[in-house]
């Protein structure tokens, strides 16, 4: 059960990540984001574009004196309704803080509290303090930044570059992808960006916060082509070996997006070898997802994922969704996601509604 | 007789000129990007000499209002239509591929421009780099975000 609530809050994980802003020239993360992966503490221009973008909008104030210590809090409250129940809960507490040696060296740490398990037995309750957790432990060098052209070489516990790095509903073909294995290994991460391509090609080793079953060590790489400002082509590969299973995975990523429209896809193939008896088993799996912005403020969008997987395990499932995000205010969004899940004979409906906090 | 000059006059006025400027700042991953599309002028391709580009900077569109409005009142100053205007006058222009010479006026500010330029038909596209400083215009800045000097213009007028 633990795993599973590790799983549900690493789903979060990228929730303030916006790949749809492709659409507004924004390609690469790194303008808006601390982290060259997304997600998380905003750079001042990142905070200065969603206050301005909110519903309540308000011209940011100029900041001219640069802050060596970085912090904010991120959290979320969750409704989660399916025909059999509901529930509401919080999913999500997070700190977040950055810390700049000089401009070119900091560390980045995400402390997180993992959400008590709903069905958790009185002999395995934990105190707040023991489900804490450090999502991102990590260091970073900017070897250089300027004009297009950028390096970065980062080491510590963080996510791996991988998936298109879409929000919540996303993590669906990434935890496919990963089956359990652990996404917040110990990893060595070098990223580039230049005028027309960018990208991460990343080392990992396993994390010693994890169970033994989901320690995994590999390599990979995912970079992107912009040909056209809006728009942006990438692959991915991944090797990953753990004590019980190797693993393999290629994919292809587009996002692209012209004034309020926005499209993002993800096609992934990954072939998987048990070392027990060397029996090997595919999946393919896929992302699609149409936004529109009929206001800044407002993202309105659908989504189509889907898995299949051969052999013993044959498993053929769609997930269909349907939702929004309305940035209320410069910290605070509302989501929505109504999510029809097939597979097979079975259709699962679910609905998510969430608050989602990111500042100070 | 007047509704031949008047035919004319409107024919004269059919070309569409399309400008993009793309503007790079301090910070990697950060670049703004805007045109003006539809902007009507008066070109002819054999007659090209004497053309006149001419824009209110409220056509100027970057994909995103706040920015527009940043763009328009921290750059050209300007808080209504009318308040500034970009003009853009063909002095010279090759019979072929080669370098179009003409004259920037960007708020009271003139220079003289040299832009490579492709002639295609009736089509003729180009780019330059013009710098904000020649003509007097600030760098703006947003949230430690600053447009670095030269911003790189293109240009397309189809007959």
């Amino acid at each position: 059960m633990w795993v599973v609530w590790i799983i549900l809050v690493l789903m979060s994980s990228e929730t303030s990540a916006h790949p749809t802003y492709v659409r507004l020239g924004y390609t690469s993360c790194t303008g808006c984001h601390v982290s060259s992966q997304g997600g998380g503490l905003l750079t001042p221009y990142g905070e200065g574009i969603a206050t301005s973008q909110a519903l309540i909008s308000a011209e940011p104030e100029e900041d001219e004196t640069e802050s060596r210590y970085v912090q904010a809090f991120q959290g979320r409250i969750l409704r989660y309704t399916t025909e059999e129940e509901t529930r509401t809960f919080p999913m999500q507490l997070d700190y977040l803080a950055q810390f700049k040696f000089t401009e070119k060296i900091w560390v980045n740490g995400i402390l997180a509290v993992a959400p008590k398990p709903k069905d958790e037995s009185p002999e395995d309750e934990k105190s707040p303090y023991q489900r804490l957790y450090g999502r991102e432990v990590s260091a970073t060098w900017a070897l250089r930044a300027e004009g297009l052209k950028e390096d970065r070489l980062t080491v510590g516990i963080g996510a791996l570059p991988m998936g298109v790095g879409l929000v919540d509903h996303t993590a669906y073909v990434r935890q496919e992808n990963r089956q359990y294995v652990t996404d917040l290994p110990v990893t060595l991460k070098y990223y580039f960006a230049r005028d027309s391509f960018f990208g991460h090609a990343f080392a990992y080793l396993p994390n010693p916060q994890e169970e033994e079953g989901n320690k995994e060590s590999g390599h990979g790489l995912q970079t992107w082509w912009r040909p056209l400002r809006p728009l942006a082509i990438g692959v991915q590969g991944l090797q990953g070996e753990t004590d019980t299973i190797k693993r393999r995975q290629a994919g292809m990523l587009v996002k692209t997006g012209h004034g309020r429209f926005a499209y993002l896809g993800e096609l992934n193939r990954t072939w998987r070898e048990l070392q027990s008896d060397k029996s090997e088993f595919r999946q393919w799996t896929w992302l699609q997802q149409i936004s529109v912005y009929p206001w800044e403020h407002l993202h309105l969008y659908t989504s189509l994922q889907g898995l299949e997987r051969d052999r013993a395990f044959q498993t053929r499932e769609r997930r269909e969704a349907i939702g929004f995000e309305w940035r209320l205010w410069a910290h605070i969004t509302l989501m929505f996601e109504h999510r029809v899940r097939v597979a097979g004979e079975l259709k699962e409906k679910s609905q998510l509604l969430q608050l989602y906090f990111n500042g100070f | 007789m007047l509704a031949i000059i008047l035919l004319m006059s409107l024919n004269v006025q059919a070309a569409v000129a399309k400008i993009d400027f793309i503007a790079t700042t301090n910070v990697p991953g950060v670049t703004v990007e805007g045109k003006a599309s539809e902007v009507k002028v008066d070109y002819q391709a054999d007659k090209a000499v004497g053309t006149v580009v001419e824009l209110d900077v409220f056509e100027l569109e970057t994909g995103m209002e706040k920015r527009d409005q940043h763009l328009r009142e921290k750059v050209f100053a300007a808080k209504k239509v009318g308040d500034a205007k970009i003009r853009f006058e063909v002095v010279e222009m090759p019979a072929a591929n080669g370098e179009l010479k003409g004259k920037l006026l960007i708020k009271g500010v003139e220079h003289q421009i040299h832009i490579p330029v492709k002639r295609d038909g009736s089509t003729v596209s180009g780019s330059t780099k013009i710098s904000l400083e020649k003509f007097s215009l600030p760098r703006p800045s947003f949230m430690g975000v600053k447009v670095d000097d030269a911003v790189e213009v293109s240009f397309k007028i189809t007959e």
